[in-house]
């Protein structure tokens, strides 16, 4: 038995719910039929693709994981290959050091943190820079003071 | 003789990450130019170990759409939500 994890693109000429039942049947149930296991699933639901795939410019992401032999990966492919509305997929295997996964959703709750983490750190960064400008302004008074000091003194006739 | 370049520590070793993930697009976008091809070890100090599984990760991330491997200004943003 080996782990794998499964990523498909659905197309996007049907409605959420739809493409959600469509990968059940396509791949929960196929993947089960053939005595594989899935232990995980996530479905992303519409995402914008990096470039244009077969014309489009999005469509529905479904992520599992599962247990099976070797050969269910490549009798998977062979079916998905000549079903319609299967836009694009990939079967990789799930390294032995990969942590447990999470959900899409969690995922993009990281990258909100990590962005704000990196937003404040710049933010302290910079009062520390400007902390140390303000106390350059009192030295206008002792230069008042000297001109004062020579003004008063009689030395000078204005 | 011009100066030896600084010594890297592995940005991956510092955060204390050990495996890259193909679908932390987020993660992933650190480590590309802005033509979005991969950015080479000289210039990022990723150890040769995660250099190689960062390259793999980009480059599935790449056949999956989540990542585009050249740069153009139409089609679509790199963190996608393009959908109509």
């Amino acid at each position: 038995m080996q782990k794998y994890e499964v990523m498909v693109i659905v197309q996007n000429d049907r409605a959420s719910a739809e493409a959600l039942a469509f990968t059940k049947e396509q791949v929960v149930k196929k993947i089960n039929g053939l005595g594989g296991k899935v232990t995980f699933e996530d479905f992303w639901g519409e995402r914008g693709f990096a470039y244009k795939i077969k014309g489009m410019k999005w469509g529905y992401y479904f992520v599992c994981q599962f247990d099976a032999e070797a050969d269910v990966p490549k009798q998977l492919t062979k079916d998905w290959n000549i079903t319609k509305g299967m836009v694009r997929f990939m079967i990789s295997k799930v390294d032995k050091k990969a942590p447990a996964p999470i959900s899409y959703a969690d995922m993009q709750k990281n990258w909100v943190k990590q962005a704000q983490e990196a937003d404040i750190a710049e933010i302290d960064e910079g009062v520390k820079v400007a902390a140390p400008a303000a106390p350059a302004a009192p030295k206008k008074d002792a230069v008042d003071k000297k001109l004062d000091a020579v003004l008063d003194s009689s030395s000078v006739s204005l | 003789m011009p100066p030896r370049p600084k010594k890297f520590i592995c940005p991956f070793k510092l955060q204390g990450i050990t495996y890259i993930d193909y679908k932390d697009s987020h993660l992933l976008s650190q480590y590309v130019t802005y033509y979005r091809s991969i950015q080479s070890r000289y210039h990022t100090g990723v150890s040769l170990k995660m250099q190689k599984q960062l390259a793999r990760a980009i480059k599935r991330a790449r056949h999956m759409g989540l990542f585009a491997s050249v740069r153009y200004e139409d089609v679509g943003t790199q963190q996608g939500a393009v959908s109509s």
